[in-house]
């Protein structure tokens, strides 16, 4: 009798427990999703966006805080397509490189007049078939003018750090806009003349030839 | 003698848009054995671009020359609060067209926040000139025929640039005809409809490209082509309008992920 009872009662329990697992971990890596594009935004506007820092020093906050919360070796080869991934390695390596390069100085110079804007995490999807998570949030910029929707879509590599993949803003993918972008010159020229043409846009940018105007609300609208 | 060289202008403008329509013509398919460029000539969707960048070169040469100037001059010689009146003229004229798009697509709370704004602008706000349900918490929200034919199942289909009104695809092209004929506010001054029209479709389009002045410079600097940056930017945006900024299951999918083991596969 008690043996049939656990006997049912065991393997129930066990298929209960197997059903209810995925839950708490499923919500778990919304909540580190959040977490995590929380501290991105804060240690952005803190040690970049509020610093009083050199231009040199900017930059190179910058740089660290890209190459700790993106993953700038898999958005590099998804803009870059089928030409990048035909590319021998030493282009691939000298592409990312450059592609960090420019990501770096335009937005070290977006945040040199810091408008004192703040991001609010608001809710996480679970993750979807290729395991991003896509992390909501509203760019806020003071009094009267309406937030701009950011959304993260972050991911753990095989190492399990969380790093972002793609930021939709309003609707508008920054990974699917460059790619498009990218596409032409790659057909034309491969990836080499792409890696030119950005090299030319960073020492444009460095040298004050190419303006980039400061991060504000209207500007992204 | 003056109508004389106004007409030969016009025509001449009309047969180099013709000119560059026609030699162009259509871009060459990939081979079919290829399936990534297969894959990615489905994904740009733009079978005629060749035709396409001639458009948008034209258009670009309108914008520089005519477009932009007056829209930086509306910035820097009529005031801010004008501008602002005037927007709200324009936003409020164009609430009964959403409205109307709202009822077609089903969406009854959002025609009737229309109808509310509509009603309470045109008398507390002075002809629309204020915002004053903006104030009271009824936002304003846009709808066009082409989201409507979109919430209907109708497909974007492929790309095309449409001479002077820019990026646009057959199913929101019809949607703009629709919403032309179909906008009360278009026909509402029963003597003068041309140059009524004339008249506000001039502010409109001068209005809406003193607000895009900083994006669109902003894009045209930092793209290296710009043509394409357009074609995504207009593709993405309008497929974020149709779900209301609501997230879908279209949500573009970048793949890194899928990409990334891909390339992780093919490395070892």
């Amino acid at each position: 009798m008690r043996n049939g009872w656990g006997g049912k009662i065991f393997p129930a329990l066990l298929l209960l427990g197997g059903l209810l697992a995925p839950l708490p971990v499923l919500a778990d890596a919304a909540s580190e999703a959040k977490a995590f594009v929380a501290k991105l935004a804060d240690r952005a506007v803190n040690q970049i966006g509020r610093a009083q820092v050199n231009e040199e020093e900017r930059a190179e906050r910058v740089r660290s805080l890209m190459s700790d919360n993106f993953d700038i070796p898999a958005v590099a080869r998804f803009v870059t397509g089928r030409v990048g991934k035909m590319a021998d390695e030493a282009q691939q390596k000298e592409f990312q490189q450059v592609f960090l390069d420019y990501q770096v100085h335009t937005w070290a110079k977006r945040f040199k007049d810091y408008g004192g804007q703040t991001l609010e995490v608001d809710a996480a999807l679970p993750p979807d078939e290729a395991g991003v998570i896509s992390v909501e949030s509203r760019l806020l910029d003071g009094v009267g003018k309406p937030p701009i929707l950011v959304t993260w879509r972050v991911r753990s590599g095989d190492d399990k750090i969380l790093k972002t993949v793609d930021i939709v803003v309003e609707g508008v993918s920054m990974a699917l806009t460059m790619q498009s972008d990218y596409r032409s010159i790659l057909q034309r020229q491969g990836l080499g003349g792409l890696t030119k043409a950005l090299k030319e846009k960073v020492e444009a940018i460095r040298s004050g030839k190419m303006e980039v105007p400061p991060l504000k609300a209207s500007t992204a609208k | 003698m003056k109508s004389k060289k106004a007409s030969s202008i016009t025509s001449s403008a009309v047969v180099s848009l013709l000119a560059l329509t026609l030699v162009a013509g259509c871009a060459t398919p990939p081979a079919a054995g290829d399936k990534e460029a297969q894959a990615e000539w489905v994904q740009t969707n733009d079978p005629a671009e060749p035709t396409n960048r001639n458009l948008h070169a034209f258009n670009q040469g309108i914008d520089d020359n005519v477009l932009k100037p007056m829209a930086e001059g509306y910035r820097d010689y009529v005031p801010a609060n004008f501008r602002t009146n005037i927007r709200n003229v324009l936003t409020n004229l164009s609430e009964p067209l959403v409205a109307a798009n709202d009822l077609l697509q089903g969406e009854f709370l959002r025609a009737a926040n229309a109808i509310g704004r509509f009603c309470v602008n045109s008398t507390f706000g002075f002809l629309g000139m204020g915002d004053v349900a903006g104030g009271g918490g009824l936002e304003h929200h846009d709808e066009d025929f082409g989201q409507t034919l979109a919430v209907w199942g109708v497909g974007e289909g492929p790309y095309i640039v449409l001479p002077l009104l820019g990026p646009s695809n057959p199913r929101d092209a019809v949607g703009t005809a629709v919403d032309f004929v179909g906008n009360p506010t278009n026909w509402f001054i029963p003597g003068l409809p041309l140059a009524a029209s004339v008249g506000k479709g001039t502010v409109t389009a001068v209005d809406k490209r003193e607000k895009y002045l900083e994006p669109l410079n902003e894009v045209q600097r930092t793209s290296l082509d710009y043509y394409a940056s357009l074609r995504s930017l207009y593709r993405q945006k309008r497929a974020d309008d149709i779900r209301n900024g609501k997230k879908g299951p279209t949500m573009p999918a970048p793949g890194l992920a899928a990409m990334d083991a891909e390339s992780t596969k093919a490395a070892h």
